[in-house]
């Protein structure tokens, strides 16, 4: 999804070739959210609902929501970053795991995704933690049954995973519409992992015009979001 | 959020992504203003959404490794096999190997030297099922490759390991780390070969003992391999402080004091600190630093000179 150039318009077979899964036209701000707009995962909702289960359109629309909270997920077991493979590991078994459900009984695919794939983040963790307690073992991952019902706390959960999805888009939308210098250091310290310090020496800035500038973008983005949030209570626009 | 409160918003935003990093505690809220506290709470809901929602890897579509395992899109061409748990599962054992190493490069600090190996292809050894040498551990007397393979079980591992070291003759041991286990054995070329028993004739090498963790095989080794350097008495304040033959005779003496302050429980070496007491006159000592100094006495009449004082202080 290209926040500044949004893809509509452009088929979904032509957006799906597309270099980095987004737009082809590569810009600066190319952050996939759920690499697609929220109608189009309703779309291949409604499709699977109807028995036409799409599963490269479902796994090209979920995987970056789901590679974040299985991330997210291990970081939370570990404490620590986690690493691609570990993330590949994480969001191979739950996309299968998603894919086993009865999609008349999924009331959001975006939350129930993102719920999965951060529980099996926090499984990955736990096997990443005995890995290292006991060295000389193979790390065995704890997998799901993916034939087996979700326990109703997913239920509960992917409610909650759907308005951070949606909190998500919010915040990335509103990052555009600062001004340069507050989206990059938010952008770079942030959304990216790079150390304060780091940026403001890159950037030629002290640490603390860095910091008050990193605290002024932060309001301003809060300040966005929750306007944005006023104006979707309004519209009732849909979340999940 | 106004600016006098920058200050403190800004360590609290920091302390918090350094939680959210599991690398610190969750900040403390007690100190703030309420109003700053719901600012803050607010802006946490937001941190804990999207930090770090761009340091994920996004792999293009047509190349995603999980959208090949899952068979979604075909391999890519040059891609090699299906990637899977194993390949994730290596890569995962190659970096705690690498850890490991980089412990033990941290615990012998100027003592070993751990580098990638530098084979190009030399006497690297691919047959056997073993990688080529993941890297060196260099000590003033020892070359020790480290290896790799993908099997846990080490009962033949020392006939296998046999032509590596005509492979490779600089290398004195050979680490061999299993990628399955994580688990290690060192052998040297002694443990390789066939050994002649008085008794029993020719025997074959024996299995190596039971293979540990690599810091703690692969350490050992190092720790046992390197030289000792015993500390010799005084000798800084030989060199440096006794200019006049005054300064060695109570340099001397003073050597002996402090190896006479020491308890001796053993009565021979209570006589033999007794003797070197009334035996080894000061005066002598004064006059050998002397002679070597002035470059009258070297080689081995320096030697034949030191003997004959120790076999004095020890008669």
């Amino acid at each position: 999804m290209c926040l500044a150039f949004p893809c509509a318009g452009v088929s979904h077979q032509r957006r799906m070739i597309g270099a980095h899964g987004g737009c082809e036209t590569s810009t600066a701000v190319d952050i996939p959210v759920m690499a697609d707009l929220p109608g189009d995962i309703e779309r291949l909702h409604d499709r699977w609902r109807q028995g036409d289960r799409d599963d490269l359109g479902l796994f090209e629309a979920v995987r970056d929501l789901m590679r974040r909270r299985a991330a997210s997920g291990i970081r939370k077991i570990t404490g620590g970053r986690a690493n691609d493979q570990d993330v590949d590991e994480a969001l191979f078994g739950a996309f299968k795991q998603l894919l086993a459900q009865d999609p008349s009984q999924i009331t959001t695919l975006t939350g129930l995704a993102g719920t999965i794939a951060y529980r099996r983040g926090l499984d990955v963790g736990k096997a990443l933690n005995r890995a290292r307690e006991f060295p000389g073992g193979e790390l065995l991952v704890d997998s799901a049954d993916p034939a087996a019902p979700l326990p109703e706390d997913y239920i509960l959960d992917a409610e909650d995973a759907a308005e951070r999805e949606h909190l998500v888009r919010l915040v990335m939308e509103c990052i555009e519409s600062l001004p340069p210098g507050q989206s990059e250091v938010i952008r770079a310290t942030i959304l990216r992992d790079q150390e304060l310090s780091d940026w403001a020496a890159e950037q030629g800035k002290s640490y603390e015009a860095a910091r008050k500038q990193r605290i002024k973008g932060l309001s301003a983005l809060r300040a966005c979001v929750e306007s944005k949030k006023d104006t979707t209570m309004e519209g009732g626009d849909h979340v999940g | 959020m106004s600016g006098d409160h920058e200050d403190v918003a800004g360590e609290i935003i920091d302390q918090y992504l350094r939680f959210l990093r599991g690398r610190g505690p969750r900040p403390d809220l007690e100190g703030v203003s309420t109003e700053q506290r719901r600012e803050l709470t607010e802006l946490f809901a937001l941190l804990e959404a999207v930090t770090d929602a761009d340091a994920v890897a996004r792999p293009p579509l047509e190349e995603d490794p999980v959208a090949v395992r899952l068979g979604l899109v075909p391999v890519p061409p040059g891609g090699g096999s299906v990637p899977d748990a194993n390949v994730a599962s290596r890569k995962r054992v190659a970096d705690e190997i690498d850890v490991a190493l980089a412990e033990l490069a941290h615990r012998f600090v100027g003592e070993v030297e751990i580098l990638p190996d530098q084979g190009n292809g030399r006497g690297k050894f691919q047959t056997n099922g073993f990688l080529p040498a993941r890297a060196v551990c260099r000590t003033l007397g020892e070359v020790v490759l480290v290896l790799t393979t993908d099997r846990s079980d080490f009962s033949e591992l020392s006939q296998e390991i046999a032509p590596v070291f005509l492979a490779r003759p600089t290398a004195t041991a050979v680490a061999v780390v299993s990628d399955v286990s994580l688990l290690a054995a060192v052998l040297t070329p002694a443990d390789c070969v066939r050994a002649i028993d008085p008794i029993r004739g020719w025997i074959d090498p024996l299995p190596p003992v039971d293979p540990e963790p690599i810091a703690i095989a692969l350490g050992r080794y190092l720790d046992w391999s390197l030289p000792r350097w015993d500390h010799v008495a005084r000798l800084d304040e030989m060199l440096l402080l006794t200019e006049a033959g005054a300064d060695v005779e109570r340099c001397v003496i003073d050597a002996v004091e402090d190896i006479l302050k020491r308890q001796a429980r053993i009565p021979a070496r209570r006589a033999a600190l007794e003797s070197l007491r009334r035996d080894l006159p000061p005066a002598a000592v004064r006059g050998l630093v002397d002679e070597v100094r002035s470059g009258r006495l070297t080689g081995d009449e320096m030697i034949d000179r030191l003997r004959d004082l120790a076999r004095v202080s020890r008669a």
